[in-house]
């Protein structure tokens, strides 16, 4: 057993130990205890490069008879970086280009290029800032450029989340302005001229079960200015074409509602998306699409898509004019703007990141067929192929 | 468009008879193929095919249609 002054000395020792050990750690910053904010860097990179190939006819061509062919080919590549600036600000950048051989051939090409080989690319920057546990900002910028027309994009929103996440409400508006060259259906060119597109979205959200979500929304979408596109032609049998001509105001509602449900026994998920379209060129539009998830693996899973689309026609569509139309006549020919039904499917086989076996383990890869068949004469193939790596 | 009563009270009685999902019971709602864009690039792509050939674009937050008429 210690004497007295040896454990007076014991206690004066542990004493200063202690202190010492107390004003080391009073010195670490908090840095030092949870580690260091990387800063701006790179978190994800996915590319996607799809060949789509197109036939069918369509009364805005003039390739040929009347309705002229839509034959095309096109090259999209795309590049997608989430790039996570700190732990609350988080970018998306994507940048899709596209390469078009023979776009809808008509009478533009007497005097340019732009549809007979046409190059475009878009640059789409979103960014979401947590501005708490509940809420987040949302940003958007976009730009698009093509041969005759250029486009901006700036939009915002809020996103709350509700009872512990359970729920989530949305709200976002953009604004776009495009400007591009009007010309005639003949292709002669009439200046410059421009639209502008107004939106404003709502969404919720809500978890039904461990393996339910529920999802809804309405959107509405307020476009003014040059709405037709100018060289698309109208034909007059016995005569020739007209031009087309279209209100210069358009307001589009759309609201969507959609389920998700996912099956542990048999590791499935299901989504049945809905979505109903009016506009006040008299277009109503439904919209039904299921999807089909099947893991085969942990990591490996296969999606089976169908789509149902069908649309009525605007108002003013016509492809029966007997005579040259008077002025201020609205009328179109355009086959997008007729009334039709789309039928689509798509097959998909995807690897998920941060789930395969090394050293696909940072990797997702993903292959895709689809096919989409209009009833008014417009068939669409196309393959794609997806790979992304976590940096 | 009108929407239907029958469609709102159906809307209201689903959210209104949901239970709350603890966060520890979340595993399969945080499933890639439980994400509402789980492809994000497809999801663009697929939509900016709708887009050019289809009437009803816009109203959901992304452009409404727009672009010469020749892009895809």
């Amino acid at each position: 057993m210690a004497s007295l002054p040896e454990a007076a000395v014991v206690a004066r020792i542990s004493l200063i130990i202690l202190l010492a050990v107390g004003r080391a750690s009073a010195q670490s910053s908090d840095a030092d205890i949870i580690g260091h904010e990387p800063g701006p860097h790179v978190e994800d990179v996915t590319m996607r490069a799809s060949v789509i190939d197109q036939h069918g006819h369509g009364y805005q061509s003039q390739d040929g008879a009347t309705p002229g062919s839509e034959a095309m080919t096109i090259f999209e590549p795309a590049v997608l970086f989430t790039i996570r600036q700190s732990d609350r600000v988080v970018h998306e950048v994507s940048l899709p280009f596209d390469f078009i051989s023979a776009a809808s051939p008509d009478a533009v090409d007497a005097t340019t290029s732009a549809s007979r080989r046409n190059e475009s690319g878009d640059l789409d920057i979103r960014t979401a800032i947590k501005m708490s546990d509940r809420d987040t900002l949302l940003t958007r910028f976009a730009a698009h450029v093509e041969e005759p027309m250029g486009s901006g994009t700036i939009g915002g929103g809020w996103r709350r989340s509700l009872a512990d996440d359970n729920a989530a409400i949305a709200a976002t508006a953009s604004f776009t302005f495009d400007v591009f060259d009007d010309h005639d259906h003949i292709g002669t060119y009439l200046g410059k001229t421009a639209r502008e597109t107004s939106s404003l979205n709502v969404t919720a959200s809500q978890l039904l079960s461990p393996t339910t979500v529920l999802d809804g929304s309405y959107g509405i979408t307020y476009q003014h200015g040059t709405l037709r596109t100018g060289w698309n032609a109208v034909p007059v049998p016995g005569i020739g074409f007209a031009d087309e001509l279209l209100p210069r105001d358009r307001v589009r509602n759309v609201v969507t509602a959609r389920i998700a449900q996912h099956v542990p026994a048999t590791r499935s998920t299901f989504k049945v998306w809905y979505r109903a379209y009016h506009d006040d060129f008299g277009i109503t539009a439904h919209t039904a699409e299921l999807d089909a998830y099947q893991y085969l693996v942990a990591w490996l899973y296969v999606r089976v898509g169908y789509r149902y689309y069908h649309q009525s026609g605007a108002d003013f569509f016509t492809t029966g004019l007997t005579a040259q139309p008077p002025d201020g006549m609205l009328r179109t020919s355009d086959s997008d703007l007729a009334p039709f039904s789309a039928n689509e499917w798509s097959a998909q086989l995807a690897i998920v990141r941060g789930r395969a076996p090394n050293p696909l383990r940072d990797w997702s890869l993903s292959a895709e067929l689809f096919h989409y068949a209009r009833s008014n004469d417009l068939q669409i193939t196309a393959v794609s192929l997806t790979i992304g790596k976590i940096l | 468009m009108q929407l239907r009563p029958s469609v709102v009270a159906i809307v209201l009685i689903a959210f209104a008879g949901c239970a709350v999902v603890p966060r520890n019971r979340r595993q399969y709602l945080a499933d890639p193929t439980m994400q509402p864009t789980e492809d994000v690039l497809r999801d663009r792509a697929h939509s900016k095919i709708h887009g050019a050939r289809e009437g009803a674009a816009g109203g959901d937050g992304e452009p409404a249609g727009g672009g010469c008429g020749c892009s895809n």
